[in-house]
Formats: structure tokens, sequence, C-alpha cells
């Protein structure tokens, strides 16, 4: 398996991850807070989980009853969380703490 | 004073219809983001397109404003290509190194300068999208 490159924008994922690491977070949770292109984030949310350091899964409602499709969620995982945190000390940057923020789903 | 007040007119049915124009294109923006994910997934490999279809109609239900949803619906169109190579496997290319430059023939160069291009476009036109929605909010 080889392992993801970490960007400028990987790391504002990661970020927003590791702020709360329980969080289940959609795509559309992570534009609005890290500002990141779709056509940048789906890809690297594919090469995140593929590698293990994400996991994904639908969000757990019937479509025909709430009205609207399913939300794919997103957690990291403790691999996530630890390529996060070296990632943050390579760059010299201190890892987000665990405040609580807006979006997201516990 | 003929001349005046037919250019006051003018200028008024002008303007009604720039706003009908701007309602009707927010009104359908969402429609036509939704009929942009469905063409995009086409792009995708077959054993994804049922996922991405739901994820990505639920994640634009979720992003605010009609040229938002545009956009993000534009980035799926980008990301489909990378997607694919993604879950065929393959790693996707390494970023710029400054040696690969050296290497890379005359295709090779031509190949990255549209890309640059492209990219710079594609930011400029992020940054211009954000600027009229901007203004479009403080108008209303």
């Amino acid at each position: 398996m080889h392992e993801p490159r970490i960007t400028h924008a990987t790391l504002k994922v990661f970020g927003l991850f590791m702020r709360s690491p329980r969080r289940q977070l959609s795509g559309a949770d992570i534009i609005r807070e890290t500002k990141v292109f779709s056509g940048t984030l789906y890809p690297m949310l594919a090469r995140l989980e593929l590698a293990g350091m994400l996991t994904s899964a639908w969000e757990d409602v019937d479509p025909s009853e709430a009205g609207r499709p399913r939300r794919r969620l997103y957690r990291i995982t403790a691999l996530g969380q630890n390529a996060a945190n070296k990632a943050f000390r390579e760059m010299g940057v201190p890892a987000p703490g665990r405040a609580a923020t807006s979006g997201g789903r516990a | 004073m003929i001349e005046f007040i037919l250019s006051a007119l003018a200028a008024i049915v002008l303007a009604a219809l720039g706003a009908m124009a701007g309602a009707q294109a927010n009104a359908s923006a969402p429609a036509v983001a939704r009929w942009i994910v469905r063409r995009a997934v086409l792009r995708l490999p077959p054993e994804l397109r049922e996922r991405y279809t739901e994820q990505w109609l639920a994640d634009l239900q979720d992003i605010p404003g009609p040229l938002a949803k545009l956009w993000t619906a534009v980035g799926f169109v980008v990301s489909t290509g990378a997607l694919g190579r993604e879950h065929a496997g393959k790693q996707l290319v390494a970023e710029v190194n400054p040696q690969s430059s050296v290497k890379r023939g005359v295709r090779g160069q031509l190949g990255y300068a549209v890309g640059y291009v492209t990219g710079s476009f594609v930011r400029a036109m992020s940054l211009y999208l954000k600027f009229v929605e901007r203004a479009a909010v403080k108008a209303a």
C-alpha cells in the first residue's frame, strides 16, 4: 500500500478531523469547514480511505422516509490520527486540539 | 424629453429582465448541479457510480447557495478521473518535482503548461464565483 502524499489540503482535512476524532463528517461538512475544492477533496478522501486512514459508512437513515439521499460519513482511524500527528510534527505545526465545532455528527 | 423617458423606460425594462434572469438562474442552479452530478458519475467506473451518485447528491443538498452548488458540482466532474485511478489501485501522479521537468519532453512540458493554465483559470473562476455570490448576498 502506498503512503498517500500529504498536501496542504490534506493537512486542512486532517486538522478538521483531529479537532474531534470521533466526529463523522460528510463531504459537504468538510467543504464548508475547510473550503477545499470538491475536485480535490473526493480523490483525497478516496486515497486516505484506501490507505486505511479514514473509514466511511452510509448515514443510518431511510432515504424514502428522510426524503433525501443518504450522506456518506467519514471518520478518522487510529492509523489516520498517527499519520496526521506525524504530518503536523514534520510541518512544525501543532496538531489541532479537541475543541467542539459546529458541523459533523458525533 | 421623449428621449429621456424612453431611455428611462429602457433602463427599467432591462433592469427587470436582468433581475428575472438572475432569479431564474438562481432557481435553476440546484437542478443544473444535480444534472451535472448525473453526467459526472458516468465518467466513473461502473462499480462506483451508484455510490457517488447518492453521496454527491446528498452533499450538494448540504452546500448552501446556488453558485456554490454549481461550483461543487463542477468539482465532482474534475474529481472523476482521479477517483477512477484511485479505485483502480493506481497511485496518483506525484506532486511536481522540480527535477522532473528536466526529464519531460516537449509534449510533457506542453501538458504541464496546459495543466498550469487550466488550474490557474479554475482558481480564478473560484474566486470570481465567491465574489459574485457575496455580492448577491449583500444585494439581497
